[in-house]
């Protein structure tokens, strides 16, 4: 156990570090750079020259590489060429807004998936399955950006109503918070239940045709028990997996839905930069997002072990 | 139609019904109603994208009328009508709709040409000879998935420059848009030969692999002789489930104005930009490109499930699942 999950941090490395490289050398091939969207307007060919100067963007690619990589390591990825603030106080200040939209849409879509997967599987081809099924793969057909502009558009339409499009944190108004975060949560939330529901539902009807299922129903078990207390925690084992990487690409941030909410979580903070070529933003946003995917992984990996008796790692 | 088998001419009482076309036809959408209706919706989507250019009422590509006019308003110069209305440029809704579809087939179709025989080449060179190939191949998909998706398809169209099309077949168009069709592949090729791999390191253990290399087969021999034709079941399924996907991601990428260039006829293009400012005036403006990603993708996605349905051997006589 020690020694694999040494080896599993170990792949952090080569993944962190191809990751880096990867938007270290893209960014740079982009044409245009900071110091073009800053002085836009300016025409001073000597204010261009210092500011590049000042930001080190006159500096060789691979000088420029070799100093990024030596900050890096040490986790210092330097101020936005842009706010001039630290990248990591940035993405700090938006990290709790991915955050809390991923745990809304994370939980709604456990609560909409793993309920439904059940009984449509328990009931299969009954109207309630196929009601289901054709909500799911309605869900699955629509992209997220249209719904939410459904979601803007048809309440404002009918009842005059619009959700707060100023962002509150949690803790300063609670249910203002709540209310801006409920939409988008789930909205993002129902996508994704959309191929949970699905998978729950086909690891089901395997599971109940499973013998142990027929053994708890031969020693005189009730359906329903026989369902949740074997069919169930049976079933979600590899739902888990699921649940956890659809976290962890929520906390990477989703442009669409935080733009169309007006919520400044971190994929507009990675957008904007990269359309500004504010590179330090970008980078540390894309290593912290692959830092996270892989831990998370990591972790659901660890989980297993717990979860499916068995899941042995050495 | 039942037809008396040869069965009965040795006593046994045996009687096979022979469907004709129609009954085959009827069999299946009796048995697959989802299924059909993907086909159906798959059908309409790739008509439409083939002969929207001779269909559309209107140029799509221009202000043909007062912006805004609600469906149903015919227009006082040319005595024509806007079905769907036009939109915040006075374009005509539905000649953007019916032309916008093929922008998304030809990003769609090609992405998944290309994925299928590329990302099936690596996935059975990988998994099939294993070593460093493997390990590189393997490795560079660990880095691609832990990085941001949106991301990475804004990163490289930037870089190579967001595409401009002024229609015509669905063939110019593809290459018009290979920007876009390139940005998409590289995504879609690292998933594609992650699912071929698994499958060849499964399917090599089999016999006949190892009789096939008894009497001397080679490798090459081996892989498109005996491998390739089991893996096409899970190349074609991987490949619709991608479908539907790419088909979304067009359109997602267009909305953010990172897709094809403004004024292209896109379904996502059209869901933002200026058009975004009076949904709430004109309603029609959101609902018919929305509307026609939903159906398409529908489709795509049903018929993909019937598809599995029927290929996968494991889910192979078992009914009505997914």
């Amino acid at each position: 156990m020690t020694s694999y999950l040494v080896r599993r941090l170990a792949l952090l490395i080569p993944v962190l570090w191809g990751a880096g490289t990867l938007v270290f050398v893209l960014l740079r091939l982009l044409p245009g750079d900071a110091v073009t969207t800053l002085l836009a307007d300016s025409q001073n060919a000597g204010d261009i020259e210092q500011l590049r100067r000042e930001l080190g963007l006159n500096e060789p690619l691979a000088v420029q590489y070799v100093q990024w990589l030596g900050k890096a390591v040490t986790f210092d990825f330097g101020d936005s060429l842009l706010s001039r603030r630290p990248v990591l106080a940035e993405l700090r200040q938006a990290l709790p807004i991915s955050a809390e939209l991923a745990l809304i849409a994370t939980s709604i879509t456990i609560l909409v998936a793993v309920p439904g997967g059940v009984l449509a599987a328990a009931r299969q081809d009954s109207v309630l399955d196929y009601a289901a099924r054709i909500l799911s793969a309605l869900f699955l057909a629509t992209p997220s950006f249209w719904l939410g502009t459904l979601a803007l558009v048809l309440p404002a339409y009918y009842f005059g109503w619009i959700p707060p499009l100023k962002y509150t944190p949690l803790l300063d108004d609670p249910l203002t918070n709540l209310e801006q975060f409920l939409l988008p949560g789930a909205i993002l939330g129902l996508g994704s239940a959309a191929v949970a529901l699905r998978m729950m539902r086909s690891q089901m009807l395997e599971v109940l045709r499973q013998d142990y299922i027929r053994t708890a129903r031969a020693k005189g078990l009730r359906g329903a028990k026989a369902i949740r207390r074997h069919a169930v925690p049976n079933a979600l084992i590899p739902l888990v997996a699921l649940f956890g990487n659809e976290f962890a690409r929520l906390l990477g941030g989703t442009v669409i839905i935080e733009t169309i909410f007006n919520l400044p979580g971190v994929g507009r903070l990675t957008v904007d930069a990269v359309t500004k070529r504010d590179y330090p933003q970008v980078e540390a946003n894309v290593l912290f997002f692959a830092l996270f995917f892989v831990l998370i992984n990591l972790l659901i990996d660890l989980l297993y072990v717990f979860l499916d008796p068995r899941v042995r790692y050495v | 139609m039942a037809t008396i088998a040869s069965g009965e001419l040795v006593g046994l009482p045996l009687r096979v019904r022979r469907r004709g076309p129609v009954g085959k036809v009827w069999r299946f959408v009796r048995r697959r109603p989802t299924g059909a209706l993907g086909i159906v919706l798959m059908a309409l989507f790739v008509t439409i994208a083939v002969i929207s250019p001779m269909i559309v009422p209107f140029d799509a590509n221009r202000s043909v009328g007062r912006p805004l006019q609600s469906p149903g308003t015919v227009d006082p110069r040319t005595g024509k009508t806007f079905w769907l209305g036009t939109d915040a440029v006075g374009q005509d809704v539905l000649s953007r709709v019916l032309q916008g579809s093929q922008i998304s087939l030809a990003v769609g179709a090609s992405v998944i040409l290309i994925n299928v025989t590329l990302g099936t080449l690596l996935g059975m060179v990988a998994g099939y000879f294993q070593g460093p190939v493997d390990y590189v191949i393997q490795r560079s998909g660990e880095v691609w998935s832990a990085f941001p998706e949106l991301i990475a398809l804004l990163l490289i169209v930037s870089l190579l420059g967001t595409p401009h099309t002024t229609g015509g077949n669905l063939l110019s168009i593809a290459f018009d848009l290979r920007n876009l069709i390139f940005a998409f592949t590289i995504g879609a090729v690292f998933g594609g030969s992650r699912v071929v791999r698994g499958v060849t390191l499964a399917l090599k253990q089999n016999d006949y692999v190892l009789a096939a290399r008894a009497i001397g087969a080679t490798d090459t021999r081996i892989i498109l002789r005996h491998l390739l034709p089991n893996l096409m079941p899970f190349v074609i399924i991987a490949a619709t489930a991608g479908l539907g996907a790419v088909i979304l991601g067009e359109a997602t990428l267009s909305f953010l104005g990172l897709g094809v260039a403004p004024g292209t006829p896109s379904w996502g293009q059209d869901l933002s930009g200026r058009n975004r400012l009076f949904f709430r005036e004109a309603m029609w403006v959101a609902l018919a490109p929305g509307t026609a990603i939903s159906l398409t993708v529908l489709g795509v996605n049903l018929f993909g499930d019937a598809l599995r349905d029927i290929l996968d051997p494991r889910l192979r006589g078992a009914r009505g699942r997914g």
